[in-house]
């Protein structure tokens, strides 16, 4: 303020502002400043080696005094090498020494014994070996072996004592999975996409499914899996409603999906995409491409596709126990043929084109109920013994095409009846305890779900039995 | 001073004493007179640079202590700890990449190095983080033409074998990563473009040889029976359907063609017929072309992409002012050092003057993993050295080609025998006595390498390079003896039970999988373990440490996994994360609402956990609010404070396990900050939520039980070594084949994705290959000699069992597992050991006590305060004038609002600036140079008064004169008007009087003047304190007047 208030108001370098511009470039300029704390204060001050003569503490604890950093010196260097500096008797190593032997020793005499205290660490916070400062070691020859003989003992104990704590833990953690709170109505529907959350954890599939818990991220460079899949979706979905749905010829097929992707790129990332989405555009376009091809095919081999069941909104009840039960879900296409009946299809471009089997089943478990769940859902149209597969995408443009699901009556079986455990578990509210197992890689829900942490048997076990641990979530 | 042993090789084997060896001979020099800046050791990590001189000094002390003299012309130890201990600054024992960055500094303009370079890792998440802005930028350049364009998508889809994955920047990414360290090596695009693919047929020309092709069917050969031979058939067959759908993949690799091919005139014990082999010619000239031209052009652009990249990357890295670790031996090698002669004297005479010291000895450790890079920076020091032969210089280089397990970083073994070309003088000796492990681990050692070529696992027709390498590795292992012979130990060799698991292991990690599941064999081994832990650690002794070394990072994490679960304490190398803990992650979840109100999960997290009380979140709605809370606590106090006090607020919610990772987390948010000083992005809670769950945390309290990687686990020992990965298949599948025919020379050729069937289409691809394989041989060897070499007394392997859950075997392949059931025995039928499984000894039953099975039970102690704050604080004491005091501090809102004080100051100023210069009055008359002013104001009696001696001659008088003093908790700093003092012959004041002038409006005795003076008390008092404290005297002989000049009132106070 005092700088401001030495402007020439006459001279006409001196801007003019408002009074409101006055009052906020002066707020402005206030915000910015920083002031030290005022001393005298109970906290304990940190201050620069450099600082330490001026300061008046009655008690100082020097911290780092290790060689290089107290004193530090500087050896090579492209024009200044520290012999040519001392030749020109500017500052050097020698001076820098002396400084901190002066500084050290001011800090040491201006106290009383045992007012300050020097720490000099073997390892630094990363665990890298440390030197003890020369100035330690400047000293008479028998203290110098007796500290030497501290600093490098000769066996490091391999067990070296936990770091103290600063603060004193309350006793118990209380940090706990929160139970689910079963105040909903019960569950009486369900996507035939859930039902694989719930086989991999009942208590994820609660997170997931009832409380739809999500989490967001706006740091994306490019397209994740699921937008990826979301616009290959899209506009083959477009193509399903086209009238090029029974086109024998690649051709226009392709031209479709070519102008209706790019539409739909417009619509959702406008003129100026990042670089990375328009490489993952093009390639798309060579997958929608090798899609034409094989569509072409398929049709000329006489499938065709349900126009009416494209991404139509399918649902069936389920009674068990007495009790319906509703099965929902989209299938991405139904194709028909005059001799070999009904496949029900889905769409998936992950790189890999895994078949439907490696998905849906691993070590002999159902892991996904998906396609075997789309033959549910076409009861009611009176579908039935249809065939199921993907129409993958991948990455290696060699493996798209349908692949189908070898899958036999009894598989099928083992399949529905875990259908129904997951519709028992589901509408009875069975959302505890977590799945022991974990997935492969930590995802959103992990810290919630304590995935990786340190005895979780035992942490579930006290989450389950501690009557306080209720999560709360919904408002009424 | 000439000196014995003046250039040595020591080839050493694993716990013979390299260390020891090497800190003796630098000793060796210290004595010998060799000034400690002439003298550089370097190795490859901190850690061991560190233990190089923590033995020296603590050597030197002992002998010192030990009052060892050596005879003249030697230095006592004495003198020399004096002198290193003085010198420690200039001691040279350093990581190698420390003695570039020295080196570099001295040459930073010629290298055009930035200011400061802040050095990281190649696998930092910031190298990865700068690798993807560059991979942005190298699209958004393409992208700016639709020609550029089209190209780089050409590129992208050769690179991918023709596909397109969908993660574009991962894929890139990948790609630069692998293909880093051979184009550091070889930019030039020469080496990449060295097929030239020949002998492709037009269209017109295949359909023409499909045609004749057509044709040989009806001249198939038959067997005696008149039928078409069978392998003709399908040879015929195969090479009609390739030729008509174009895909010639593996064709020549079996079949007629591949005879064919490699020039031979029989197939299927038939002779091959003109136009058979014609047209098998043909086919195989095209095929060959084809599939030299994909990888040519698979290469080419690699090569281009890399290019591509590494402009932008290097500017980045500029622009950052980072640098990578090999950034600086690079630079060094190219820069300077390139192409340096001995007898470029004055090219030596400038580093040494830029280092600022003559490198005349050079001791080398761990010589095996010197890169080619960083051994050219070494070479002028060592040529210098090895012309000199008069022991004034010497060279020490130590370390053992059967650790060399550092390949893929560079590590290029085969220096070993360059040094003996640059330094012929050298003698060499090797070292094979154990001074580490126990007899009888090092038998399981002798016994699995000391004839590895004879491994029948070893043994192929297709790979003799195998075999070749096995003889290679085996021709420099001596047998291993113990130092202590009667050290006893146990060895074992086991496997887990079978399971379905087993049938698939041949095939690659099973990536597919969505989640992990507890497979049997690291169960078995996490039992395993516990029992091991259970065994060696129970009693009161000292913590026997088990190292459990694995292949690679994914058997670290399943198995820290494993054994966390059951509650084993065990921690991996480079620490674990701290996310896991559920306390961390509670405020990992605040964080990152802070960032985002709308994350629901983040939400929950928090809304359920002790963190809610913390931030005051009580319902679900409360999100937005808090999260603005906290943005502005972190604009305002940073990340580390705001961190901080949450910790402290959360203390009584934690376990002491829990709290003391939560300690650790603030500790990370102070160095994320301190990290991050200058990016605005440093303040989003995102960024710091994935830097604290990248960041791993080393625990001190050093849990027993270490779970690494074998490559990690370098240097280090443990009294037990677990092996678990044993049965994953050596690596055979280069993405790329490097050609360099001498390992120490340039790289001649580079081929990227070449698959296994075509390998054998052209002789440099075999070559490169075979070498390659040779190799990486060489590496798996040492990779096995040094995980079981980390044992000192136990070694446990634990195989994969050679049955499947159905009890047919299984087939073991090229792998550790059949190495070792090759030369140790098989596992299956039962446990197979060695020595003495209670090597441990007995334990008293007395000290017995169970051993704690879960980590949540180690005390941790709690610091109390011993530093705690007494009383008001002492220090930095308040500075306040006596003025401030009038009023107790307080100001009347009159003064403050008067319109006329400024002109009443001005006034004040005055008479003071005109009074300052008298010194003495008669008393009658106003002085001499006497302005209206003065005239005015020495028209009062009481104005003359005051200038007139007090105390008779001895007086002495004080005019404006300055001080501080202490005055209780604070310091009073302040000017007095007037003070006359009486001394006596001592010179000490006996008595003082002190005048305050002030030059208030006020009328003399108004009631104004009254309350005038009641306002100036205290600041009167202070002068009089202050006088006290200067003269030494006491309050009682200290008068003080306030001289009000304007109505010449003197008021006593």
């Amino acid at each position: 303020m005092e700088h401001q208030a030495q402007l020439d108001p006459e001279a006409a370098s001196t801007p003019r502002v408002t009074f409101s511009q006055a009052v906020s470039l002066t707020l402005n300029r206030l915000t910015r400043q920083r002031i030290p704390e005022p001393g005298g204060t109970s906290a304990v001050e940190l201050l620069g080696f450099l600082e330490m003569p001026w300061d008046d503490a009655s008690r100082v604890v020097l911290t780092d005094v290790n060689e290089g950093r107290v004193p530090d010196s500087r050896n090579a260097d492209a024009f200044l090498p520290d012999s040519l500096r001392r030749a020109l008797d500017l500052p050097d190593n020698a001076r820098r020494y002396a400084r901190a032997v002066l500084y050290l020793n001011i800090v040491l005499h201006t106290r009383p014994a045992g007012h300050a205290v020097i720490l000099a660490c073997r390892h630094s916070a990363d665990g890298d070996p440390l030197v003890p400062s020369r100035l330690l070691l400047a000293c008479d020859s028998i203290t110098r072996i007796q500290r030497v003989k501290d600093f490098y003992p000769k066996e490091e104990s391999a067990n070296t004592p936990p770091s103290p704590l600063l603060i004193a833990p309350g006793g118990e953690n209380r940090f706990l999975i929160p139970r689910p709170l079963l105040d909903e109505p019960a569950i009486t529907s369900l996507r035939v996409t859930a039902f694989r959350d719930y086989l991999a954890c009942p208590y994820r599939f609660y997170l997931k499914h009832v409380l739809r818990l999500g989490t967001l991220d706006n740091r994306a460079v490019e397209m994740d899996a699921l937008a990826y899949g979301n616009l290959t979706h899209d506009v083959l979905e477009a193509f399903g409603r086209s009238e090029l749905i029974d086109a024998t010829d690649a051709g226009p097929i392709d031209e479709f999906l070519s102008d209706t992707l790019a539409t739909r790129v417009r619509q959702k990332f406008g003129r100026e995409a990042r670089p990375a989405v328009r490489v993952q555009i093009a390639q798309l376009h060579d997958r929608l491409s090798k899609f034409a091809d094989h569509q072409a095919k398929l049709s000329r081999d006489g499938w065709r596709i349900r126009q009416d069941l494209i991404e139509t909104s399918l649902e069936a009840t389920v009674t068990l126990d007495g009790q319906p039960f509703t099965v929902t879900g989209k299938i991405d296409r139904v194709d028909q043929h005059h001799q070999h009946g009904f496949r029900l299809l889905d769409y998936k471009t992950s790189d890999a084109g895994d078949s439907p089997s490696k998905t849906h089943v691993s070590g002999g478990q159902w892991r996904d109920l998906q396609l075997p769940l789309y033959l549910t859902l076409v009861e009611p149209i009176g579908i039935d013994n249809a065939q199921l597969g993907y129409f993958t995408l991948p990455k290696a443009e060699a493996n798209a095409g349908v692949t189908l699901a070898d899958w036999d009556a009894e598989a099928l079986g083992e399949a529905m009846q875990q259908r129904d455990t997951v519709i028992r578990g589901v509408r009875d509210g069975v959302f505890w305890p977590p799945s022991l197992e974990v997935p492969r890689y930590a995802d959103v829900l992990s810290g919630i779900t304590a995935d990786g942490a340190m005895g979780r048997p035992e942490l579930i076990a006290q989450s389950g039995s501690d009557p306080q641990n209720t999560g709360v979530w919904r408002e009424r | 001073m000439p000196m014995a042993e003046a250039q040595l090789l020591i080839r050493a084997s694993a716990g013979a004493g390299k260390t020891y060896r090497l800190t003796q001979h630098y000793l060796n020099l210290l004595r010998h007179g060799a000034p400690v800046e002439s003298i550089l050791a370097t190795t490859f990590t901190r850690k061991a640079a560190g233990e190089i001189l923590g033995r020296l000094v603590r050597t030197l002390c002992d002998e010192a202590e030990a009052g060892v003299v050596p005879s003249l012309p030697l230095k006592p130890s004495e003198q020399l700890l004096d002198e290193v201990t003085r010198n420690l600054h200039r001691m040279g024992v350093a990581t190698i990449d420390g003695f570039f960055h020295r080196l570099g500094n001295g040459f930073r303009f010629e290298l055009d190095l930035p200011m400061e370079p802040r050095l990281i890792e190649e696998g930092s998440t910031e190298a990865a983080a700068l690798r993807g802005e560059a991979i942005e930028a190298v699209l958004a350049e393409a992208a700016t033409d639709d020609v550029a364009f089209g190209a780089l998508l050409g590129l992208l889809r050769r690179l991918h074998h023709d596909s397109a994955a969908r993660s574009v920047t991962r894929a890139i990414d990948d790609i630069v990563v692998k293909h880093a360290e051979v184009f550091r090596e070889a930019p030039w695009e020469e080496a990449w473009t060295t097929l030239s693919p020949e002998g492709l047929m037009d269209n017109a020309a295949i359909e023409r040889t499909l045609v004749r092709w057509r044709e040989l069917e009806a001249s198939i050969p038959t067997t005696k029976t008149g039928k078409p031979r069978n392998h003709w058939v399908n040879s015929w067959q195969r090479v009609l359907d390739a030729a008509q759908k174009q895909d010639w993949d593996g064709l020549v690799a079996s079949g007629l063609l591949a005879k064919v091919f490699v020039g031979e005139t029989m197939f299927d014990r038939t002779s091959v017929e003109d136009e058979w082999l014609v047209l098998s010619e043909s086919w195989c000239a095209h095929v060959r072309g084809v599939l030299l031209e994909r990888i040519a052009r698979q290469t080419a652009a690699t090569h281009e992409l890399m290019r591509r990249f590494a402009v932008v990357y290097e500017q980045l890295r500029a622009q950052r002012g980072v640098m990578l670790y090999s950034d600086m031996a690079h630079r060094l090698a190219g820069g300077p050092f390139a192409g340096r002669q001995v007898s470029d004297e004055q090219a030596l005479a400038e580093i040494y003057f830029r280092l600022d010291a003559a490198v005349t000895h050079l001791l080398l450790d761990e010589f095996q993993d010197t890169s080619l890079d960083q051994w050219n920076v070494l070479l002028p020091f060592v040529d210098e050295i090895g012309a000199t032969g008069d022991g004034s210089r010497s060279l020490f280089v130590v370390g053992d080609t059967k650790q060399a397990i550092y390949g893929w970083r560079g590590g290029c073994v085969e220096l070993f025998d360059s040094v003996e070309h640059h330094a012929p003088l050298i003698e060499q000796e090797s070292l094979a006595k154990s001074y580490r492990s126990s007899q009888v681990v090092l038998d399981a050692v002798n016994r699995v390498f000391d004839d590895l070529a004879s491994c029948p696992t070893l043994q192929s027709d297709k790979h003799p390079e195998d075999a070749a390498a096995a003889a290679a590795w085996s021709a420099g292992f001596e047998p291993h003896v113990a130092e202590h012979a009667d050290l006893p130990g146990y060895v074992v060799f086991e496997s887990s039970p079978p399971s379905d698991e087993n049938a698939a292991s041949g095939s690659s990690e099973d990536d597919g999988e969505a989640s992990i599941t507890p497979s049997s064999h690291e169960a078995f081994v996490a039992q395993c373990i516990g029992e091991l832990h259970r065994t060696l650690n129970r009693g009161d002794g000292p913590r026997r440490t088990i190292g459990v070394l694995t292949r690679g990072n994914k058997m670290v994490h399943r198995l820290l996994y494993e054994l966390r679960r059951a509650g084993l304490p065990a921690s991996g190398e480079g620490g674990n994360p701290i996310g896991d803990t559920p306390a961390v992650a509670a405020v990992l979840s605040v964080v990152r609402l802070s960032d985002h109100p709308g994350d629901t999960v983040a939400a929950f997290h928090t809304l359920n956990s002790p963190m809610a009380d913390v931030v005051g979140m009580k319902r679900r709605r409360d999100a937005e609010r808090v999260a603005r809370q906290i943005r502005a606590t972190v604009l305002r106090d940073g990340w580390a404070a705001t961190v901080a006090n949450w910790v402290a607020a959360l203390a009584p919610s934690c376990d002491a396990v829990g709290l003391s990772k939560l300690t650790k987390l603030a500790e990370l948010a102070e160095r994320f900050e301190s990290a991050n000083a200058s990016s605005s992005q440093a303040l989003r809670g995102s960024v710091l939520a994935d830097f604290i769950e990248g960041a791993k945390v080393e625990e001190p309290s050093g849990s027993p039980i270490r779970v690494m990687t074998i490559h990690r686990s370098k240097g280090l020992e443990f009294d037990a070594v677990v092996l678990p990965e044993l049965d994953g298949r050596f690596n055979n599948n280069f993405e790329v084949l490097i050609d360099r025919p001498d390992p120490t020379g340039p790289v001649e050729g580079v081929f990227r994705g070449v698959k296994e069937a075509n390998r054998s289409i052209d002789p440099a691809l075999v070559r490169a290959y075979t070498r390659q394989r040779a190799r990486q041989r060489q590496e798996d060897f040492c990779t096995l000699y040094v995980a079981m070499t980390r044992a000192k007394r136990s070694l446990h392997l634990i195989a994969k069992s050679g049955m499947k859950a159905d009890g047919k075997r299984r087939s073991i392949g090229l792998c550790f597992a059949g190495i070792l059931r090759d030369t140790l025995g098989d596992p299956d039928g039962g446990v197979t050991s060695w020595g003495d499984a209670e090597w441990m000894g007995p334990v008293s039953p007395q000290a017995e006590t169970p051993v704690e099975s879960t980590g949540t039970t180690d005390d941790v102690p709690v610091l109390t305060a011993c530093l705690a704050h007494q009383g008001p604080a002492k220090r930095m004491r308040t500075t306040v004038s006596p003025s401030q005091l009038h009023g107790q501090g307080k100001v009347s809102a009159q003064d403050l609002l008067d319109l006329d004080s400024r002109h009443a100051r001005q006034h004040g100023t005055d008479v003071h600036g005109l009074l300052e210069h008298i010194d003495y009055v008669d008393g009658k008359h106003p002085p001499d140079d006497s302005s209206p002013t003065l005239r005015s104001l020495f028209a009062h009696a009481a104005v003359r008064q005051a200038f007139i001696r007090r105390f008779g001659d001895e007086e002495q008088l004080w005019v404006e004169r300055s001080f501080v003093v202490p005055d209780g908790p604070r310091l009073l700093k302040g000017q007095f008007d007037r003070v006359v003092f009486a001394v006596d012959a001592q010179g000490n004041a006996m008595a003082a009087h002190l005048i305050d002038f002030k030059t208030d409006r006020v009328a003399a005795d108004s009631e104004m003047l009254q309350q005038r003076v009641a306002t100036y008390r205290p600041q009167l008092e202070a002068y009089r304190r202050a006088l006290s404290v200067l003269l030494k005297l006491d309050m009682k002989a200290i008068t003080a007047e306030l001289l009000f000049t304007t109505p010449g009132v003197s008021v006593a106070v």
